[in-house]
């Protein structure tokens, strides 16, 4: 086989390959899975390392909610609070593909909730959250681990008051509750309420 | 005429290290030689300290044994124990002329007799803690200020050599801060499940 020959067919496998890459994958926002499959790994997935990644400090518990292959909701809750939530909706494209929508739930402004442009006292997720969520959901359906180092740098000011949460509980000093005194942790509104 | 140019580059830097090297080794060989008696130079050593930045930015305690009138020994010590010492030897080279050998051991015993092996093991670390307690005798001696500049060939080598072993480091360092950081979150939770608050 000569140097031309092995030539054509490498070529020819390039574009078989660039071919399979624009025909097969699916299109932004939509899965290879079926409705019923895409919902069964939502509803059944882990948000551990989820909430590992995004969380600040407060202790944040996940409530899922759903409607069998047409939505899950996660609802973010402290302290028996609801802090936001998010939904994951599915819509069957055909009997192998599903359109997948994410929704985050509002705030009074009408804003999406940790859309990075809010100051929240006792934050609970690392904003901005949507990203976030958009990994998770795709992590979810691609049956693979969250992972962080896929979302954009989000060394927003707007985080601060995050950092230095999750800072004192992932170091074992501090702890957090939407309860606490602003300006303390929990064991300082503990030493203020107990002296009143 | 670029090609020339890249190749008069590598000829070049190829000389200097070739010069640094020699110079290294014969210092190395020959030890120093200053102008100072020995006895002066014993003094002047006496109250030197250790070199700064390469064993970290933090402050390292240290103890000067003086008592041998041809030795100085600069013993820095980890926790209150003995991590390594520094070994100036002097002789007369001359009248007014002093001969320093400098060296660098680990302790033969103790808790922290490893670093002995490791010094043997990293030659080029080893390298750099001697080019710069060098440097450290030679500023004393020439009355003058550390020059860091004398130290980062040394510096250089020992990075290069070790990169692996750094990177290696670098991920051990922070694949523990995470897993510290997940098991005090993890049992934030679990106090929180135990009904376990802060106390006042």
């Amino acid at each position: 086989m000569n140097v031309r020959a092995i030539a054509g067919l490498v070529g020819l496998a390039g574009l078989a390959g660039l071919a399979y890459l624009w025909f097969c994958n699916a299109p932004p926002g939509q899965v290879s899975l079926s409705a019923h499959d895409a919902y069964e790994r939502l509803a059944n997935g882990d948000l551990t390392d989820f909430i590992f990644e995004r969380q600040c400090g407060i202790l944040v518990h996940v409530k899922a909610e759903t409607t069998p292959d047409q939505s899950v909701t996660w609802h973010i809750k402290s302290s028996g609070k609801e802090m936001l939530s998010f939904t994951a909706m599915l819509a069957p494209v055909d009997d192998r593909n599903t359109k997948v929508d994410i929704a985050v739930s509002l705030e009074r402004d009408g804003r999406e909730a940790y859309d990075g442009t809010k100051d929240y006292v006792r934050p609970a997720l690392k904003q901005p959250v949507r990203p976030a969520i958009a990994e998770l959901v795709a992590a979810l359906l691609e049956g693979r681990p969250f992972d962080a180092s896929r979302l954009p740098e989000d060394d927003l000011n707007i985080n601060s008051a995050c950092d230095i949460q999750r800072g004192g509980v992932e170091a074992g000093i501090a702890r957090f509750s939407i309860n606490d005194i602003p300006g303390t942790d929990s064991y300082g509104t503990a030493r203020i309420r107990a002296a009143e | 005429m670029t090609r020339q140019l890249r190749l008069v580059w590598a000829l070049g830097l190829l000389l200097v290290a070739v010069v640094w090297l020699g110079q290294s080794a014969w210092k190395r060989y020959a030890g120093q030689v200053f102008d100072v008696p020995v006895g002066e130079a014993h003094q002047l050593l006496e109250q030197t300290g250790l070199p700064p930045e390469v064993l970290g930015s933090e402050e390292h305690d240290f103890e000067v044994q003086a008592n041998d009138p041809a030795r100085i020994v600069w013993i820095v010590k980890e926790d209150g124990k003995e991590a390594m010492r520094f070994i100036a030897d002097l002789s007369t080279a001359g009248e007014k002329s002093t001969r320093v050998y400098v060296d660098v051991a680990g302790p033969a015993s103790g808790p922290m007799s490893y670093v002995a092996t490791r010094l043997t093991e990293y030659r080029t670390i080893r390298n750099l803690y001697v080019t710069a307690m060098e440097e450290q005798v030679a500023a004393a001696l020439s009355h003058r200020e550390f020059h860091l500049a004398a130290v980062y060939p040394a510096m250089m080598v020992a990075f290069l050599a070790n990169i692996g072993q750094l990177n290696d480091m670098d991920e051990r360092d922070s694949e523990a801060t995470r897993k510290r950081a997940r098991d005090n979150l993890a049992k934030a939770y679990r106090d929180e499940a135990a009904g376990i608050g802060p106390k006042p």
